[in-house]
């Protein structure tokens, strides 16, 4: 490397996306070997100098070495480069950036393009200003920190006489530049042009120290409807005294059309007051393109390159890479890795998606996933995952596969940024409780939604959840009961929480304290025979709760919920073996929803109600205004009047019936619910009429007995219209509906829905949510 | 009461006047408006047409203040089939330039909506080379650096 005099690295691969592969380049002046650079190399490296050019380049994963060397080798290096070139190099940091520029005395000349992660449209201005004798350098500064890209700019070289600050794509900038700061000594001319996107939504900080010799400043961008462009001309015609030539850009069709009007006569103001010498406003004609920013910065060099020469079709390919992230992250991780295949610009994007999505299922054993997930959350860095979500397969007959593989793997998951957690444990109520995935909660200051699902929740010391509004946790072992309860006590603005209790939860005394929570499920999979667990739901905002399967609690005391509150409840009261008392434990849970007003009771609980019926007193609604029933058919006139006689204020009765063998032994009672007569205003049936045309029956229940009926809707499958019933039953319905004057008789036609299933098939409910 | 009005210009120089709620949910159209009140912005790197499908597209989604709570509640599933819809029956190129619109402009909603259509079509596809089909992507990989990849990357596909 001695004597070599040009050295030029390029990696032609279209792919924007930085690789690992690091490139140690070291400088070497006089002969002597003193710089060492460690650079992650993107998709060009290009170092130029006019009169020497010395590379040595190494294959190293090394990542380090560069600050301390820097510094060291500061005075000695690079002497005598006046050119270099970056394109699309990513730096190991700020700092290394600024070292690089420092440590090049006779630097004369910088110019700098920061494409946004997207960077295959490569800007090649320097070309022309290296033969004229300046030193130049194209940089790209791509922190894949989060998105978020700080980009502090320090030019400290003395002899910088032209500054180069120009964004490839500006079309996509989402506010990810944050801050910008700049600095510099000498600099006589500089160009701006990314200025719009960089500023738009952050703060161009500009530098403190006041050029002395800044003598030109150029916008090579048209001036933007916000005018910030003006702003800054202002900023410069004010504070930098050698300033003499000031060059805008205005587009041609907008000219004093869309700028406040004034501002550009005012900035004219200026121009004469701080005397400067040349103030231009540069007519650009306005780009017909739709979209300006694309392939705008391809350059002559680039041309005849296959990524430049693309179809005009491939339409995807063209989008900037952080959109294809966004379309990337729609799509499990599966997909989303077959995309890596379709040409080399879609190799590496996905392993930017923000978002894992794998099933355990798919990969030949647990080992294999858990390296996969290792890798790609080691390639991503640290806080950049938002969404983690995780289905566990356990292989039974795989003697590696252990839950507890996973435990380390979880733990390297980041939450601190991470919106959506989510791990499932498909080895579920087997006979091994090993299975279930050790997990322990971390700091999650942005989780918004948490599913947990067949683990075990590790102890906590202290937890924060500070945005969550979303707990799922299914058959989740918590250490403890005041686990449990700081779980949901931590999460200020929780607002939907569901408790699956499993088997093998030790829970004793359940307590929801919530003041956000709107809306509580809870479910108990399995029958369990102890019966001394309790729950106390303190939640003043609570408007909906839902309890479902088997109801085994000692005690069920809601102390606080929201005015409009909804139930639902969906249980097997199955009264075992202390009759009376179970039975008293019941009512005192009924007697909770004595006072609501809109209630779903499903055929279960309308059964037990029932039964109960025959020894007990019937339990009372007295608030209940809206019901919606689940019935069996057949036993639906044997039901109706009990639950009528249950809800006493009822005024909307919604019914959902189906057909199953229910044997009926007693006769219907007689008596008229008092809702009937005093309250019952509507009534709705939403399966449609069947064979049997017992709604028929029913819709005349209730339209001779109920007096303050005003409206009654039926729905008939349209294939079955006036064809299976008895010819005429629907026209007396409709004479009758005239008879007791109801205002309103709906017969909706609905489209029939095909049974999925064969006839034999049992429907069994599913266990999950 | 009558609502304020905005005129958006295409880059044909085809004039829309919007409803300024219906403007505001791009975020950009909302910064300029408030910085520019009274003008017309001109959007110079959007066609009439793709501009007419952002303003029906936020037409439909526009949040009426004076209605009441439950209206807005009950429809979000018609809504999200509007969606559907919506973006069913626009083809692949216009797909495209109304996902950089949606970009551009900055309704999030919109990019979601569009973005999650190209990401179902992307799904729908079967192996690679459907997917390659679909989009027109030329393919500059040999087979063996398929295979590379496939190895590199880990899952199995």
């Amino acid at each position: 490397m001695r004597k070599l005099e040009r050295f030029q690295v390029g990696n032609k691969t279209p792919t924007p996306t930085p690789t690992l592969t690091l490139i140690v380049v070291r400088f070497e002046d006089a002969g002597r070997c003193r710089r060492c650079w460690t650079l992650t190399q993107e998709t060009v490296v290009r170092r130029r100098r006019r009169r020497r050019r010395y590379f040595w380049r190494r294959r190293r994963r090394r990542r380090h070495a560069f600050d301390a060397d820097a510094d060291a080798d500061a005075g000695h290096a690079a002497t005598k480069r006046t050119a270099l070139y970056l394109e699309n190099v990513v730096l190991p940091g700020d700092a290394a950036a600024e070292a690089l520029i420092s440590c090049s005395p006779v630097l004369e000349a910088l110019k700098q393009a920061i494409p946004f992660f997207t960077c295959w449209r490569c800007d090649h201005v320097t070309e022309n200003s290296a033969d004229e004798g300046f030193t130049s350098g194209i940089f790209d500064f791509l922190s894949k920190d989060d998105f978020v890209v700080a980009l502090r700019v320090c030019i400290c070289s003395p002899s910088l006489k032209s500054f180069t600050l120009k964004r490839v794509d500006p079309l996509y900038a989402r506010g990810r530049v944050k801050d910008m700061t700049m600095s510099w000594k000498s600099l006589q001319e500089l160009f701006l042009d990314p200025v719009r996107r960089l500023s738009e939504r952050s703060t161009v900080r500009l530098p403190r120290c006041l050029v002395s010799s800044l003598e030109s400043v150029e916008m090579e961008s048209p001036v933007t409807e916000i005018a910030i462009e003006l702003k800054l001309a202002r900023y410069f015609m004010k504070n930098f005294t050698t300033l003499r030539k000031l060059v805008l850009r205005s587009d041609e069709s907008s000219t004093g059309v869309k700028h406040k009007p004034g501002v550009l006569e005012q900035i004219v103001k200026y121009s004469r007051r701080y005397n400067l010498g040349q103030f231009e406003v540069l007519p650009v004609i306005p780009t017909r393109r739709p979209w300006p920013g694309l392939g705008a910065y391809s350059s002559s060099v680039r041309e005849g390159e296959r990524f430049v020469n693309r179809g005009e079709e491939d339409r995807i390919s063209l989008l900037p890479e952080p959109l294809l992230c966004h379309i990337l992250s729609f799509l499990t991780t599966e997909h989303a890795v077959w995309t890596s295949v379709l040409s080399s610009r879609w190799r590496h994007i996905w392993r930017w998606v923000p978002r894992l999505e794998i099933d355990s299922f798919d990969f030949t054993n647990d080992k294999v996933c858990v390296g996969f997930i290792d890798k790609f959350l080691a390639f991503q860095g640290k806080p950049y995952l938002r969404e983690f979500k995780l289905t566990i397969d356990h292989d039974a007959f795989d003697r590696d596969s252990e839950a507890s593989l996973y435990e380390p793997c979880l733990g390297r998951v980041d939450m601190r940024k991470l919106e959506r957690f989510q791990v499932e444990n498909r080895f579920e109520r087997g006979a091994f409780d090993d299975f279930r995935t050790p997990l322990t909660l971390s700091a999650c200051e942005a989780l918004v939604c948490l599913k947990l699902h067949f683990v075990s929740l590790k102890e906590f010391d202290s937890l924060s959840l500070p945005c969550l509004k979303i707990m799922y946790l299914e058959d989740v072992v918590l250490p403890s009961d005041a686990a449990a309860e700081e779980l949901i006590s931590s999460s200020p603005v929780l607002e939907v929480l569901k408790i699956c209790l499993g088997r093998d939860d030790f829970a004793v005394a359940l307590r929801v304290c919530s003041p956000s929570l709107k809306s509580f499920t809870l479910k108990r999979v399995q029958p369990v025979y102890v019966r001394n667990h309790s729950v106390v739901i303190d939640t003043p905002k609570l408007e909906y709760l839902s309890l479902m399967d088997y109801y085994h609690f000692r005690s069920f005391e809601i102390t606080s919920k929201a005015e409009s509150f909804k139930v639902d409840i969906d249980v097997e009261f199955e009264l075992m073996t202390d009759y009376s008392l179970e039975k008293k434990i019941i009512d005192d849970l009924l007697n909770n929803f004595s006072g609501v007003k809109v209630m779903t009771m499903s055929w279960r609980t309308l059964l037990f109600i029932n039964s109960s019926h025959q020894t007990n007193p019937l339990p009372k609604f007295h608030g209940l205004t809206r019901l919606r029933a689940t019935m069996c058919l057949n036993a639906s006139s044997l039901l109706l009047p009990v639950v009528l006689e249950s809800c006493p204020n009822l005024k909307h009765l919604t019914l959902e019936l189906f057909v199953y063998r229910y044997a009926v032994s007693t006769r219907p009672s007689t008596v008229l619910p008092r809702c009937l007569v005093s309250s019952l205003e509507s009534v709705e049936m939403l399966s449609p009429v069947t064979e049997e045309a017992t709604e028929l029956r029913i819709a005349r229940y209730f339209m001779k007995n109920s007096t303050k009926l005003k409206k009654l809707v039926l729905r008939l499958n349209q294939s079955s219209t006036e064809v299976k019933h008895k010819p005429g039953v629907l026209e007396q319905l409709v004479k009758f509906s005239r008879r007791y004057s109801l205002c309103r008789f709906e017969v909706l036609p609905v489209v029939p829905t095909p049974n999925p299933w064969p006839e034999w098939y049992v429907y069994v409910k599913s266990d999950r949510f | 009461m009558s609502k304020k009005m905005i005129v958006l210009k295409s880059s044909e120089g085809v004039s829309f006047v919007v409803e300024e709620a219906v403007a505001r949910q791009s975020k950009i159209i909302s910064f300029l408006v408030e910085e520019f009140p009274d003008r017309e912005l001109p959007l110079t790197n959007m066609t009439s047409e793709i501009l007419r499908k952002t303003i029906e597209y936020c037409k439909k989604h526009v949040v009426e203040d004076d209605g009441g709570g439950d209206s807005s509640s009950s429809s979000s599933g018609d809504l999200k089939e509007w969606d559907v819809k919506f973006v069913a029956e626009i083809d692949q190129p216009r797909l495209m330039d109304l996902l950089m619109a949606a970009n551009y402009l900055d309704i999030p909603s919109l990019l979601d909506v569009t973005c999650q259509k190209v990401a179902d079509t992307i799904a729908a596809c079967n192996d690679e080379k459907e997917i390659r089909a679909t989009f027109n992507i030329e393919n500059d990989f040999t087979e063996e650096e398929v295979e590379a990849i496939r190895m590199e990357n880990q899952y199995p596909i």
